[in-house]
């Protein structure tokens, strides 16, 4: 799963460096909040992160808590906005790190995204049925369809599907 | 008592990684054509029509749901769709009428004309520009926002983009900008409340209390002016 703070660069261009740091240390924050056991932070990107869950749903679960805290929060009066994309598949492990087309296709599918949103491929969506289904548990979100994208390096286009929470 | 068969609503899915895609609705037309050839369904009622460069010209009948998908070219539709679903990365999408939209580009340029229900809208830098529709979700990091006429409510929010809105008397807006101007224009009878902040940039603000519309509006830099006339 990648997250990203939306229009990073144009906020630290206008308003400094000060704001971008502040901006950053929230964002950690509020990702490490959402951690439970089975993820970790993979690594840290400036204005992002690429997060390890090992299951679609706990990663479904966390996302959609992730934006929840981060809908109204604000630091120093500056939105936080952040983007979500997330893939199910199996990467390569080289160290701490994770490395691979799976790793690739969820950096492009969270570039997708909306700040606020969740996006997923068919292949998250596929597993996170699985798990509610052997968990004998609701899914944690409805999925709507976006069509498909191109993508960088991928021959076909890739379906993807925006999370939504179920209202209760 | 007479029975109707359920016909289920045609969907189209066009993929064309740098190809032009124009779809032209009709009521005239009753089968689904790509330039100019009649094709077949892949699934009962789907076509799924894929093309890597050139022109894809579909005809189609009005009120089908579309999905398109390009990378670098551009996107046309004509005529009444139902629900229109269009990515590209930085092929320009111009749209004239459909019953839904989402559409989302990272650098392309968006005109969408009039959408009956909820028109959802994200682009990285692509302009957008929006004649009419019931129901706004726009976001962009640095495009610029038109909406001629919101009817109903609107949630919209850019980083740098400028903001403006022609809103019915009785919308209900949402504006969220770090430094984009925002402008929202009011008939002159409307009424309502407004909840207006800037930091730092300007805000000026008329709109006789009462019922009727509200208008939100935060900014960090970008000033903020609500006009009613």
């Amino acid at each position: 799963m990648f997250t990203d703070i939306v229009g990073f660069t144009e906020l630290t261009e206008l308003h400094g460096d000060e704001v971008a740091l502040k901006l950053v240390d929230a964002h950690e924050v509020a990702v490490r909040s959402i951690l439970g056991e089975g993820s970790r932070i993979v690594k840290e990107l400036g204005d992002g992160m690429l997060l390890w869950f090992d299951s679609a749903l706990a990663a479904m679960s966390s996302s959609l808590r992730l934006q929840g805290r981060l809908t109204d929060l604000e630091v120093d009066t500056f939105p936080l906005w952040v983007r979500v994309g997330a893939h199910f598949g199996t990467p390569r492990q080289r160290g701490d790190d994770l490395i691979g087309r799976d790793v690739n296709l969820a950096s492009r599918i969270a570039a997708v995204a909306a700040p606020g949103e969740v996006v997923v491929s068919e292949a998250f969506v596929d597993q996170v049925g699985v798990e509610s289904r052997a968990a004998g548990t609701r899914e944690p979100a409805s999925f709507c369809s976006l069509g498909s994208v191109f993508v960088k390096g991928i021959a076909t286009p890739v379906p993807l599907y925006r999370a939504e929470p179920h209202i209760s | 008592m007479t029975y109707r068969a359920y016909v289920a609503p045609i969907e189209i899915r066009v993929c064309g990684r740098s190809s032009t895609v124009t779809i032209s609705a009709s009521a005239a037309t009753t089968e689904v054509m790509l330039n100019g050839v009649a094709v077949r369904p892949t699934s009962p009622s789907v076509y799924e029509l894929i093309g890597t460069s050139g022109k894809l010209h579909v005809e189609c009948p009005e009120g089908c749901a579309v999905s398109v998908s390009t990378a670098s070219g551009s996107i046309t539709t004509r005529g009444r769709l139902g629900s229109v679903r269009v990515m590209t990365v930085s092929g320009t999408v111009r749209l004239e009428l459909a019953s839904d939209v989402e559409a989302r580009s990272a650098s392309g340029r968006m005109k969408i004309g009039d959408c009956d229900g909820c028109c959802r809208v994200v682009t990285g830098s692509g302009r957008i520009e929006l004649d009419s529709s019931a129901d706004v979700q726009i976001s962009t990091v640095s495009g610029r926002v038109d909406v001629g006429q919101l009817r109903s409510r609107g949630a919209i929010r850019t980083v740098t983009g400028a903001v403006s809105v022609d809103a019915d008397i009785d919308a209900q807006l949402e504006v969220h900008t770090v430094s984009g101007k925002v402008a929202v224009e009011l008939p002159a009878s409307a009424t309502g409340t407004m909840a207006l902040r800037s930091v730092t940039g300007r805000v000026s603000g008329e709109l006789a209390a009462g019922d009727g519309a509200h208008i939100e509006v935060s900014s960090i830099s970008g000033a903020i002016e609500i006009r009613t006339g």
